[in-house]
């Protein structure tokens, strides 16, 4: 509906960075996340 | 990060969730190569239905609170951060339970619109039947989100999208996208009321 789209090549990496950097930042092993309800 | 140091959690009411939200979630997990556990929560919810009076939309919410606690119980036990799925739609909508899906300790995606999440999952080669899957929280049996909001995802991102990043006024949004100003400004009021499950408890400041 609109003009504008979200480059989701880069967003990708920024989301995988992001997890990475709070995954070390606080010193935890991993994520755990609902798949299902 | 890799895949072994990633726990996903398939959580039904069995008595709520579809066959086919088990198998989708299993061939998800299977070709990311994750560690899985399935819980199947209909026993907690009755223990806890035991004591309480029947309300639909209390129990459904009580659902997505058990998923919570299922999560942070397995966090704490192999010291990992619980991830929310929740994304730009849902937050901006409130559409998302207090204490339930809304109780996590990342959301990587929540700057991303439903819609941004389904092309995203096109360019990482998810099947097209799971990327065009209904949303449905399972809080309860038949449970479709964009029955509840009353919108589809499609309208409610284009009016969000307009509305909260291209900081357009209310008539504005409804002349540009051909839709009636009322139904904007349900979706708008939705994000004014729901504006206390996006913010932490206020504090009473003593000092």
């Amino acid at each position: 509906m609109l003009e504008e789209e979200l480059d989701l090549v880069e967003a990708r990496r920024k989301i995988i960075d992001f997890i990475k950097k709070e995954v070390t930042g606080s010193r935890t092993d991993g994520v755990v996340l609902g798949l299902s309800g | 990060m890799g895949a072994r140091r990633v726990m996903g959690l398939i959580m039904p009411d069995l008595r709520v969730t579809p066959k086919q939200d088990l198998d989708d979630a299993k061939e998800v997990a299977s070709e990311l190569g994750m560690e899985t556990r399935f819980i199947d929560i209909a026993p907690i919810h009755r223990t806890f239905m035991k004591n309480l009076e029947p309300d639909r939309l209390a129990e459904g919410n009580l659902r997505a609170r058990i998923r919570m606690a299922l999560l942070y119980y397995h966090s704490n036990r192999v010291n990992r951060l619980v991830i929310g799925t929740g994304d730009r739609s849902e937050l901006l909508a409130g559409f998302f339970t207090k204490g339930g899906d809304g109780g996590v300790d990342i959301l990587p995606i929540g700057d991303l619109y439903k819609t941004e999440v389904r092309r995203l999952g096109e360019t990482l080669g998810l099947s097209r039947r799971i990327i065009s899957k209904r949303s449905s929280p399972r809080l309860w049996p038949g449970h479709e989100a964009e029955d509840e909001l009353g919108f589809s995802y499609d309208v409610l991102d284009s009016v969000f999208k307009l509305y909260f990043d291209r900081r357009l006024g209310m008539k504005a949004v409804s002349s540009r996208l051909k839709l009636d100003l009322d139904a904007v400004q349900r979706l708008i009021s939705r994000y004014h009321e729901t504006a206390h499950k996006r913010q932490p408890p206020p504090i009473c400041k003593l000092r």
